[in-house]
């Protein structure tokens, strides 16, 4: 083996030399780790329940917007602080425009049942939480994020912004109900 | 260039260049200023975040959000970082600086574009975070800021790689250059990767912030974060440099096999950038395919680099140490270790905190799924402050403590705190990492001014545990805080008020000298018989030259499967997405 | 720590590893490509081919 040196020392001659098996067996742990780090993701995309591919499109924001307000138009059952709440029927496409600073508009979705949720904003990034599960997506101007979603539990959600939009970042709070199958949502989630 | 430039250090034997010095010093200095800037916003931030205080308004909240990013991640670390390309390209191996003339120019563009960059955030006109999102719009002087400090960075890259080729030629060395100097190979590689990046990025922004052209926000996204991520995997590098180097000069550790560790370095260098990707996860303009293997750093290859410095930094301290007599047990070269020397509390713990809070936390939430119960939530910055902060920023300090006396050649000042002064600090940053991190899987949101959301449409109530977390945060951002402070009046006063340092005497303990250098940890002349010695075959259960390193190890993979499972098992938990 | 030490053997073959890690532009260029190609080109491309919404 080379000269003993340290790691400010240029070591002599020639320092392609094997390493020590205790070495060679950390490396070997560390590599057969980094393959299961690697493995999980594809096995979560074919066999998991959550995959952020969804529907990916680009979309001009205007356009995005108008077919939220039809979208709006068309299911709308009510109005919570100037916001429409509107409930599609299961499987249908649902629409949710981001802008500063508001969500609009307010779905009510049966649990249990799939939707293609459209995500894009109207002006600048957003990011999209749901909480309190804790679900999170960002909001990108200019691309309509479809993505296929299936609500697991009834409950009166939050939508909050996490993404820097603005100087009302902070006031952009919206609602998402979630009705279980007999119509009710429960008190899953905050007031 | 005569010999006259050059001195020779009293205590490695190293033949320092002036020019090449002069450079360190400068860069080392303005790096301090930018630290110091970057901790009065940290603890303006905590204090706000802290709801019970809440003390900033809003827009200073945004403001001072961005100036701390600035300051901290682009303008302190770069700084050093050229203190530290300058370092490894000419002190390390006896080489000369080549056209320092053109190192002072770039200086000050550097500091030209950084003061543009700061004026234009403290007076508001450059509302835009760190990572200024288009169609988040600054003032063009911003963007143009920015770019100037780029192009001086890249310039001073450039003269790094210079330096080897005039030291190659010139036959400063032998062989190969030193492991430290490889390492900021890695570094300086992937800063031109980053630079790259950042032009490619900022000339187009620059000019749509004058009307002259469109940015897509998505392709914003896709080049910034090549320069934003890849800039902090530049940090990764030199901070393993300053690893090996702190590991030399504290407890004489010595390089377990060349051939591994440089392995590693050019994993990063292959390998690391790409998780650029880990930002972008779940953004519609890229798909899964283009997720998977980017994120992974290429089927995880850097994380591979990471676990082999994981093992051959702490094999080296203990090889050094048992090298040097200390072999009973598996951990007295740990236990007998010079702790009260600053340089080496402040490797251990950045390699501890790095390795077990950031490493683990940083590939979990990269992963492709995981980060959709992650992205912009406080995990991200839970994670990130524990890897360049606790890391990078930690093993810098405790690189400048053997800076002042080596370099500058004073006495470390205020001795007695300096000695603490690492301990404090990674205390401080373990519980705000920790509690952060903690808060961010309750869904509390990163880059938020108030999450009792007072002035929304509909109210949200976090658990109550998250206000405690929160008041953790800041009680742990302040006691980093108070050892970044420390360590700024160390520095300030050393250089600029401090005692002159004559002749190190070896064997005495000397105020203000790290013991590294007053006890130099030299080996035996038999030290190659004695290594061959540590490496023979059939040692039982001693594992290796390096058993009690590898109990470490085998308890840092053990931390890392169950970290890494748990939030598996967490995701399963919500909405079927797809 | 001791000072740098004397010259290598001087017939010793320099193994091709060895070789290709001391060859700094090489590594230089071969982490500017893989990056620009795997990451910013791929990525890229991806972007700019995203079909257009037809928002059903």
């Amino acid at each position: 083996m080379p000269t003993t040196h340290t790691g400010l020392e240029s070591p002599k001659g020639v320092w392609w030399t094997p390493a020590h098996p205790a070495e060679k067996i950390w490396v070997t742990i560390a590599f057969v780790w980094c393959m299961v780090l690697f493995a999980m993701m594809p096995l979560w995309h074919f066999k998991g329940g959550q995959n952020p591919s969804g529907i990916r499109r680009k979309v001009e924001p205007t356009a995005f917007f108008r077919r939220t307000q039809e979208f709006i138009a068309q299911y709308q059952i009510g109005q919570d602080q100037g916001i429409p709440i509107v409930a599609p029927p299961p499987g249908s496409d649902v629409y949710l425009t981001a802008m500063s600073f508001q969500w609009t508009p307010i779905l009510q979705l049966e649990e249990g049942a799939e939707y293609t949720l459209h995500l894009s904003s109207l002006d600048v990034n957003h990011g999209f939480n749901l909480n309190p599960l804790n679900v999170n997506f960002q909001v990108v101007p200019g691309y309509d994020y479809g993505l296929k979603v299936q609500p697991t539990a009834a409950g009166d959600f939050r939508i909050l912004c996490n993404e820097f939009c603005g100087i009302g970042h902070h006031t952009m709070v919206g609602r998402l109900i979630v009705v279980s199958g007999n119509g009710t949502a429960s008190s899953g989630g905050a007031r | 260039m005569t010999t006259t430039d050059f001195r020779t250090c009293g205590s490695t034997g190293l033949k320092v260049h002036g020019p090449a010095e002069a450079l360190i010093k400068a860069n080392a200095v303005v790096s301090v200023v930018a630290l110091l800037i970057g901790a009065v916003g940290a603890v303006l931030l905590v204090l706000t975040r802290w709801q019970a205080v809440h003390l900033l308004s809003a827009p200073w909240y945004y403001r001072i959000l961005g100036v701390h990013g600035m300051s901290m991640l682009i303008f302190f670390i770069i700084f050093f970082e050229m203190a530290v390309l300058y370092f490894a390209s000419t002190v390390v191996i006896n080489a000369r600086q080549v056209m320092p003339k053109l190192g002072w120019a770039s200086f000050g563009l550097m500091v030209i574009g950084a003061v543009m960059v700061e004026v234009m955030m403290w007076t508001g006109k450059a509302d835009v975070l760190f990572t200024s999102y288009v169609p988040l719009r600054a003032d063009p002087l911003f963007y143009l800021g920015v770019i100037l400090f780029a192009v001086g960075a890249l310039i001073v890259t450039s003269m790094f790689f210079a330096n080897l080729v005039v030291a190659k030629r010139e036959k400063r060395y032998q062989g190969s250059v030193p492991l430290v100097t490889f390492g900021a190979v890695a570094a300086a590689i992937i800063a031109i990767i980053t630079l790259l990046h950042g032009a490619a990025i900022y000339i187009p922004t620059f000019l749509w912030s004058l009307g002259l052209m469109e940015v897509d926000a998505q392709i914003y996204r896709l080049i910034w974060w090549g320069l934003g991520h890849s800039s902090q995997q530049i940090n990764v590098a030199a901070m393993v440099a300053i690893w090996y180097m702190l590991g030399a000069l504290t407890v004489g550790a010595v390089v377990v096999n060349e051939k591994i560790s440089r392995l590693a370095f050019v994993l990063y260098i292959l390998f690391i950038s790409m998780a650029s990707a880990h930002h972008l996860l779940v953004d519609p303009g890229l798909g899964p395919t283009w997720k998977i293997v980017n994120t992974s750093y290429f089927m995880y290859m850097a994380v591979l680099a990471s676990m082999i410095h994981g093992f051959t930094v702490p094999a080296g301290m203990e090889l050094g140490q048992r090298l040097r007599g200390f072999t009973s047990g598996l951990f007295e070269w740990l236990r007998k270790a010079p702790w009260g020397d600053p340089g080496f509390s402040s490797l251990v713990f950045s390699v501890v905190v790095f390795g077990f809070v950031g490493g683990i936390t940083g590939v979990t939430i990269g992963t492709e799924q995981i980060n959709i119960i992650v992205h912009n939530t406080l995990r991200v910055p839970g994670h990130f402050h524990a890897t360049v902060v606790s890391g990078t920023a930690m093993a810098f300090m405790g690189a400048t403590y053997y800076l002042i006396p080596l370099i500058f050649r004073k006495r470390v000042a205020f001795w007695g705190l300096a000695k603490i002064q690492p301990y404090l600090f990674a205390l401080g940053m373990l519980i705000f990492t920790m509690s952060m991190t903690f808060a961010g899987s309750f869904g509390v949101p990163r880059r938020h001014w108030d999450i009792t959301f007072s002035q929304a449409p509909f109210g949200i109530e976090f658990s109550p545990a998250v206000d405690l977390l929160l008041g953790f945060v800041a009680l742990g951002g302040l006691l980093a805080a108070t050892g970044a402070f420390i360590f700024v009046a160390i520095a300030v006063k050393s250089v600029f008020f401090g005692d002159p340092l004559g002749e190190i005497t070896h064997g005495t303990a000397m105020v203000g000298v790290p013991a590294g250098l007053t006890h130099p940890p030299v080996h035996s002349s038999n030290v190659d018989e004695l290594n061959a010695e540590l490496h023979q075959p059939g040692r039982g259960w001693r594992l290796g030259p390096a058993p009690g390193t590898v109990v470490l190890v085998g308890v840092f993979l053990l931390a890392f499967v169950v970290y890494f499972f748990v939030n598996w098992k967490v995701l399963s938990f919500v909405w079927k997405i797809g | 720590m001791a000072d740098l030490r004397g010259n290598p053997a001087p017939d010793e073959p320099i193994p091709l590893g060895q070789r290709l890690f001391d060859n700094f532009f090489l590594l230089l260029i071969a982490g500017i490509v893989i990056m620009t190609v795997i990451y910013t080109a791929w990525g890229l491309w991806e972007v700019v081919s995203l079909p257009q919404a037809t928002l059903p």
